[in-house]
């Protein structure tokens, strides 16, 4: 019965495919055998909608975390399950300098190398089309699309392009575009207008920018390189700010958990819109604004600092651990704890390379007197020294 | 290890939705992914074919599924009066798990451009209209259809007959 099962799942692939033999066919009948319930379910099966909500939802739960669980549970040495008390015990006494001792090893030494690394992130990201169709965008992905107003969609290893159809057309058709954690995806809108969308990230937009308006809403960060236009003025709508600009590149960082709302100016001008005041910046400004009050701190910064994910860099200078974590956590995918509060606040200034592995900073981290690392499985937990 | 680990990542998320039928809470559902590879993987050696270690996984996702619920005192009418611990119900659950993971296996595999064309095809244009779409020629789209199709035909044969890691 089983065995029947499977040869019918494998029946209604090929005719999902458009590839049914006649054999399949016979499968998929004597199986239905005019049972109109059964008969609704392969009519069900085979709308593809339903096949791209079903890819959606397995979306959810990427194996790369329970590939590592699953070989610390199999694999030898259950070190993390000895850790834990260890850990315990030692924080009750109070003495976490033990660790540094030559007498007890860090418990992260005797993973294997290949489990040390956090994996960098890479392009990808999930584009959603005006009727809801879902598109899974990476690497290697080479398409050609056309949304319902005649705009010409081509995705290749550059990121994705849309282009004007020949006649403007009437109606307004939206797209959306979402990086999951460890994946960036650039851009090019109908306008010309970069946009390059960093990790764990949302980007709203026409996908043609109707009159003269060009407005687009983003969670997350992104980095946009505006093509002028003095007649329509470009506007980012983000974590209850709109930013406005004519023709300039900068930053703009939104993420939903975090306080601020962050957009730093490279070149140019943009005016900042909210519900409390308008404020300007120029280029190597910063604005800082303030999501629960509504204010807005404008002040002077290296631009370089707040821009290097797109140069494939990572920059902090003088900042906190816990903005620190919780920045590349998203790219790289991994968990942190901090097991003391004071921790949270130790400030550190580093250099990554994006595109590499996370490996350095753990050893950074390890190897500077001001915090302790531990690597239990996918989560850092951190100690202040 | 390693030659299990591509199928692990296939079917993990495959097992996570099939579960989610059953359960709501997500790492509920993530646990019992995990507990199924585990079972299976501790008796590997028993399996012959792939259909078999589905059928395994399966059978055990949900059975782990109908405990959890039934453990939990809200739930136990609900069990009752609803179909989700019934055949029908594991038998549709499964034909959606199944026929979609086949489906997504094969076509990843082809290469880019035939790709497109059946993705194009399974948007339902014709050969002409993939041929404008492509802009490439008609007779072009009919190859690479062709092949495309052999291709996936021979992956979703594989898929069900051989099931060999080199453990």
């Amino acid at each position: 019965m089983e065995e029947k099962l499977f040869r019918l799942t494998r029946a209604l692939a090929a005719r999902f495919t458009g590839d049914e033999s006649p054999e399949d066919k016979q499968i998929i009948e004597e199986w239905i055998d005019g049972d109109e319930h059964r008969a609704a379910l392969v009519r069900g099966i085979m709308d593809k909608k339903r096949f791209e909500a079903n890819r959606e939802e397995t979306r959810l739960y990427p194996a790369g975390k329970a590939w590592k669980r699953f070989r610390r549970a199999t694999g030898r040495g259950h070190w993390s399950r000895v850790l834990y008390p260890v850990a315990a015990t030692i924080l009750l006494a109070g003495v976490l300098s033990v660790f540094r001792s030559r007498e007890m090893p860090l418990p992260v030494a005797m993973e294997e190398d290949e489990e040390f690394f956090f994996h960098s992130g890479t392009t990808g990201a999930l584009l959603t089309l005006d009727d809801g169709r879902i598109v899974n965008i990476d690497k290697q992905t080479a398409l050609l699309m056309t949304e319902r107003d005649g705009t010409t969609i081509i995705v290749d290893s550059s990121g994705m392009d849309y282009h004007l159809p020949v006649e403007t057309p009437a109606e307004e058709v939206y797209n959306e575009v979402r990086t999951p954690t460890g994946m960036e995806f650039p851009l090019t809108l109908s306008d010309g207008t970069r946009v390059y969308l960093n990790a764990e990230s949302r980007l709203r937009f026409p996908v043609h920018f109707p009159g003269d308006t060009r407005e687009v809403e983003l969670e997350g960060e992104a980095f946009f390189e505006v093509t002028p236009d003095a007649a329509r003025p470009f506007t980012v709508r983000s974590g209850g700010i709109a930013t406005r600009v004519l023709g300039t590149s900068f930053n703009t960082r939104a993420y939903g958990n975090e306080r601020l709302v962050v957009t730093t100016l490279v070149e140019g001008r943009v005016e900042l819109l909210g519900k409390q005041g308008r404020w300007e910046i120029t280029a190597g400004e910063q604005g800082c604004y303030v999501k629960a009050t509504g204010a807005c701190e404008v002040r002077r910064v290296d631009a370089d600092l707040y821009t290097a994910w797109r140069s494939g860099k990572f920059i902090f200078r003088n900042e906190r651990l816990e903005d620190i974590l919780s920045y590349l956590s998203r790219w790289y995918g991994f968990e942190y704890e901090f097991r003391d509060e004071a921790a949270r606040d130790i400030e550190i200034g580093t250099s990554l390379d994006r595109y590499r592995d996370m490996e350095p900073i753990v050893r950074i981290l390890q190897t500077t007197d001001l915090a302790h690392v531990v690597r239990v499985g996918n989560k850092l937990e951190i100690y202040s020294k | 290890m390693n030659a299990f680990r591509g199928f692990f990542e296939k079917l993990y998320p495959v097992l996570c939705v099939f579960t989610s039928r059953y359960i709501k809470n997500r790492e509920q559902c993530e646990d019992i992914a995990q507990e199924v590879l585990l079972l299976y993987w501790e008796r590997r050696d028993r399996f012959d074919h792939l259909f078999q270690v589905k059928s395994f996984l399966f059978v055990s996702a949900r059975n782990r599924s109908l405990n959890l619920i039934k453990r939990e005192k809200v739930n136990r009418d609900f069990l009752r009066d609803s179909h989700v611990g019934s055949d029908d119900f594991y038998e549709g659950n499964v034909i959606e798990q199944d026929t979609y993971l086949l489906v997504r296996q094969a076509i990843e595999e082809l290469p880019p451009r035939a790709r497109t064309v059946i993705k194009l095809a399974m948007d339902g244009l014709t050969n002409p209209e993939i041929a404008r779409e492509m802009n490439i020629s008609a007779e072009t789209v009919h190859t690479l259809k062709k092949t495309a199709y052999r291709k996936l035909r021979e992956r979703l044969q594989d898929l069900y007959v051989i099931f060999l890691f080199s453990i």
